[in-house]
């Protein structure tokens, strides 16, 4: 195969974002069309109907179904509290008196004259469709949601976990290609730290501990991520992971460094307030972690003339025993050879800017500019 | 041979698999029809391309580069009909590149419908990504975000006895409408719904769902409380997974308008050659093609067919799906060396997120090769629990359910009855040494008894399957000429004994020279016989083995000679293995010694 892996991630500093916010039933949209929203503002919401809890009144009463009326207290539509009483029946010379309470706050809904029953609905749940980035608003969907627009950065990730959050970005970089807990600062609640290496596992513990909102990072070790998450993942199908905070990989799995480009767009954009999702897919319509800077703008051109393999462009190495490393296509090279499997393939050759030049399968090596 | 498709000189065939688009060229010489190239690419699934034809393109690409021939014009458009030396008469495509089967089950009660319809989705091959039900602890509303998350292939929807609840079945179907979840390829596609519930609500399903939802009905896996019927319903997912989810892809209604047949799916075109090979041979097969995505077992015994689709095997995009269910230790036990088990699992995460990268060196390249190994041995557990006779599937949907569960009657894949084993697919027909996909098949299968191995020779099997479609002829001919490479024949009793125990003495006759050889117990040997050639054979198993003819009963029989040679492999069935990674790698290096597989 003769060419190189693109795995179309945008890492862009200004780039049009659509966002679409649905309800998970039809409600009520409560924006307009032209409005600006900021990640927490509600777009959308619907009140969903309390469960329905059915009390046996005319039993506990000990009268008939059709006489249960007159015993009971409320009437249709009145609001009641948990333990709240329903309907009451003294009896046996006035000795004994059945009393009927509500199982739930909400409002009776209905005497039944038929079955003898009281129907009391729970409270409405409301539920919110928020924003989770700003912007404008740029479609309605009636009774169902909205569609945001802004532009701004936005980092793609190759591989993430957790779901949708929002929080003040914050750069780290000690000049050491792995971060680990003993490393972090007090006060990082609510914060979406950002590593250019490698994520150590004692991280994640970490933030689980002082409330942060979000990791971005190279790489990390497999196992220290499913050690934390509890449990393995198979298919590539991730997003709604029950932890307290979202991970982004930019690069991958284990001692990664990011590419300066990365590295360079994310340090800039420190002291931000970003929307991170770390819903990844990895099959055919594929969905990829994200972070994202509504209304950041730059003058840098940091545009890239993706995707063509010659000499000169700068590559990274994307299988051991060179993976991870960085350098520049020195030479592609036509015909196939024999690689250290015995396996003959196309190759090309890279500058490793160290002066050592070495031959790599064209198929591992991921264009970087 | 039609008029029509005696004017197919020049013909061009690609296979978009999940990960790479093989393009193969086919021509019309002298010596009949001729394989004149192959080229391959990346498939672009993914943005920034999102359009399978781009990788068509650059494998058709690679191909003219290789065979000097014009078959692109200046704006990349494929050139068909043939104009003088440029072009093609026709183009022909499988397709697999969909990938794996995820799935969202449903049903009234988790534990009982629900449950069912789990069992059925994975007997089938599928992810269960969520099962939904009426008594799950969530509110309906995250029932739904949770569908249209997760962006199901389809959906099994269980629940309700027969003549039992509508209602419950309704408000099922309600939940499914509301999320509506998109298909991962965009419009024009209807997410399939398999309605195994209750047989008097289909109405109501029908009544809910039509037109939102491209429904099926089959039977209800949960006909009554205590018995389950899984049959259908995993026939149905299999056939509709088979049709309408693992060949679509973004850029596919492209590629229809660039073909001049129908694109077929992968494994259906597969099946056809093979299906073709054991009538023509009148021979019990077996052939595996192990993709990124998935993995199909293809099996010919005493005439019957079967084919499965394990939709989430595979060697890239689902590879840590096989990884999680296998355990790590399981592939770790292949490699003929010890190895960093923190290191293994993110070599083969990295794989999955960059799935078109090659090993560099034999480390790596083995440790693929064995998670291949147990990427093909729980795709034949999932064929054989599928491909079992017809009358015993029924005994199985009449019985209760917990011998339904546990049943293995009547499977009809019996590995010492097996004549050929084909391996296709790029792990097995890019071993850089063919000798490798020789013990790979033979590791992951545990072949029994006598045994031919045979790979595709690039990788093609597909292309051919959909070429025979229209030129039948020019198909047959490639197949024999450039396609199947025989690899030898292995010989491997079953039984077991302590190891160094003799397990057999054979008598190999070459050229009117007899050799023979005592093999015991946890060798493993390979006796040179050039391709092609024939050897007679004498196997005197010990009373506890047996290689065909019964427990210590000798057999003659003729063997054909390929790179492999003849493999006696004396390391009993079942394989044996230690909890220990030390004793495994030991084993297994004196296999690779004994093959001459340098580790370096």
């Amino acid at each position: 195969m003769g060419n190189a892996f693109t795995p179309g991630l945008t890492i862009s500093p200004h780039v049009k974002i659509r966002k679409t916010r649905r309800l998970p039933v039809k409600g009520e949209v409560v924006v307009k069309l032209g409005d600006k929203v900021e990640p927490e503002t509600v777009v959308a919401k619907v009140d969903l109907p309390g469960t329905l809890a059915v009390v046996k009144a005319a039993n506990i009463l000990g009268c008939g179904p059709d006489q249960l009326e007159k015993f009971v207290l409320k009437k249709a539509g009145d609001p009641v509290k948990k333990e709240e009483l329903l309907a009451s029946r003294t009896v046996f010379f006035n000795l004994i008196t059945n009393n009927v309470t509500s199982p739930i706050d909400g409002s009776l809904e209905y005497i039944s004259k038929l079955s003898g029953n009281i129907g009391v609905r729970g409270v409405p749940k409301p539920i919110f469709c928020h924003a989770y980035i700003s912007g404008e608003i740029v479609e309605i969907m009636e009774e169902e949601g909205v569609v945001i627009e802004t532009y701004g950065a936005l980092v793609q990730g190759i591989f993430g976990v957790g779901g949708e959050r929002h929080g003040k970005l914050l750069w780290f970089d000690n000049g050491r290609s792995i971060l680990t807990a003993d490393m972090l600062p007090e006060n990082l609640e609510g914060k979406i730290i950002m590593f250019p290496g490698k994520i150590d596992g004692s991280v994640l513990y970490a933030a689980e501990k002082k409330g942060i909102l979000g990791i971005v990072g190279a790489g990390i070790v497999d196992s220290e991520l499913m050690g934390f998450l509890g449990f393995d993942i198979g298919v590539a199908v991730t997003g709604e992971e029950e932890i307290p905070f979202t991970l982004v990989l930019t690069e991958g799995f284990g001692d990664l460094v990011m590419p300066e480009r990365t590295a360079h767009l994310l340090r800039a954009l420190d002291g931000h307030i970003a929307a991170i999702n770390g819903a990844t897919q990895i099959r055919a319509g594929v969905i990829r972690p994200e972070l994202i800077v509504p209304g950041y703008e730059t003058k840098e051109d940091l545009h890239v003339n993706n995707s063509e393999l010659k000499p000169g462009v700068r590559v990274r190495l994307i299988r051991r025993p060179h993976f991870g490393q960085i350098g520049r296509v020195h030479e592609l090279i036509e015909k196939p050879i024999e690689i250290g499997t015995g396996s003959k393939v196309r190759v090309l050759s890279v500058d490793m800017g160290d002066g050592k030049i070495i031959t790599v399968p064209r198929a591992n090596v991921e264009i970087l500019d | 041979m039609t008029k029509d498709t005696e004017k197919l000189e020049v013909m061009l065939a690609t296979d978009c698999g999940s990960t790479t688009t093989k393009a193969i060229l086919v021509v019309k010489t002298a010596d009949g029809y001729r394989l004149a190239g192959r080229g391959e690419a990346p498939t672009t699934v993914e943005a920034p391309f999102d359009d399978v034809t781009v990788g068509v393109k650059n494998a058709v690409e690679e191909l003219e580069d290789i065979t000097g021939r014009r078959l692109l014009d200046e704006n990349r458009n494929l050139i068909c009909p043939r104009k003088g030396e440029d072009g093609v008469d026709a183009y022909f495509s499988t397709s697999s590149a969909g990938g794996g089967l995820q799935m969202a089950c449903t049903g009234i009660v988790g534990s009982i419908s629900g449950a069912s319809a789990e069992r059925a989705a994975l007997g089938a091959g599928a992810i269960v990504i969520d099962t939904i039900s009426l008594d799950d602890p969530r509110e309906n509303y995250e029932r739904i975000e949770r569908l249209r998350h997760i962006r199901p292939d389809m959906i099994l929807m269980a629940g309700g006895t027969n003549g039992g609840s509508r209602r419950h079945v309704e408000m099922i179907s309600e939940i499914i409408r509301a999320a509506k979840p998109q298909p991962r390829f965009g419009q024009g596609f209807n997410l399939p719904v398999i309605f195994s519930g209750n047989v008097e609500a289909r109405d109501v399903v029908e009544d809910m769902l039509g037109g939102v939802c491209s429904i099926r009905n089959v039977n209800n896996v949960r006909p009554d409380l205590n018995r389950e019927d899984v049959a259908e319903a995993r026939q149905a997912i299999h056939d509709l997974f088979l049709e309408h989810v693992m060949q679509q892809a973004p850029g596919y209604p492209k590629l229809m308008e660039i073909t001049s047949a129908d694109i077929m799916p992968t494994p259906t075109a597969v099946g056809i050659i093979i299906q073709e090979v054991a009538r023509e041979r009148h021979q019990n097969v077996l052939a595996v093609d192990i993709g990124g995505a998935t993995t199909d077992v293809f099996s010919v015994f005493g005439g019957h067919f079967h084919r499965t689709v394990s939709a989430n095997y595979g060697m890239s995009y689902s590879l840590c799906n096989v990884m999680a269910e296998s355990g790590v230790d399981n592939i770790l036990r292949w490699l003929p060396f010890k190895f960093d088990v923190k290191v293994l699992r993110d070599i083969l995460r990295n794989k999955m997120i960059r799935p078109t990268t090659i090993p560099e060196t034999k480390e790596e390249l083995y440790i693929e090769q064995a998670a291949a190994r147990e990427a093909l041995r729980l795709s034949l557990i999932h064929h054989r629990s599928l491909a079992v006779d017809v009358a015993a599937n029924q005994k199985d949907a009449d019985s209760d359910i917990g011998s339904a569960l546990d049943n293995d009657q009547s499977v009809l894949v019996d590995l010492m009855k097996l004549d050929l084993c084909i391996g296709s697919g790029g792990v097995l027909s890019h071993a850089p040494d063919r000798t490798q996909s020789a013990l790979m098949m033979l590791d992951a299968f545990q072949l029994e008894g006598v045994t031919q191995l045979a790979v595709d020779s690039i990788f093609m099997m597909p292309q051919l399957g959909v070429m025979s479609q229209l030129n039948p002829e020019a198909a047959k001919e490639v197949f024999a000429k450039d396609c199947m490479i025989v690899l030898g024949t292995a010989i491997a009793p079953v039984g077991t004994a302590k190891e160094g125990a003799k397990i057999m003495d054979v008598l190999v006759k070459i050229d009117g020279r007899d050799e023979k050889i005592t093999i015991k117990s946890g060798d493993l040997l390979r006796v040179p016989l050039p391709t092609g050639k024939k050897a007679r054979v004498q196997i005197f198993p010990t009373r506890r083995f047996n290689v065909g003819k019964g427990y210590g009963k000798p057999m003659e029989t003729e063997v054909i000679g390929g790179v492999a040679g003849i493999l006696l492999d004396g390391r009993c069935r079942p394989l044996v293995f230690d909890n220990d990674q030390t004793m495994n790698a030991e084993r297994r290096l004196k296999d690779y010694h004994a093959l001459s597989l340098p580790l370096e």
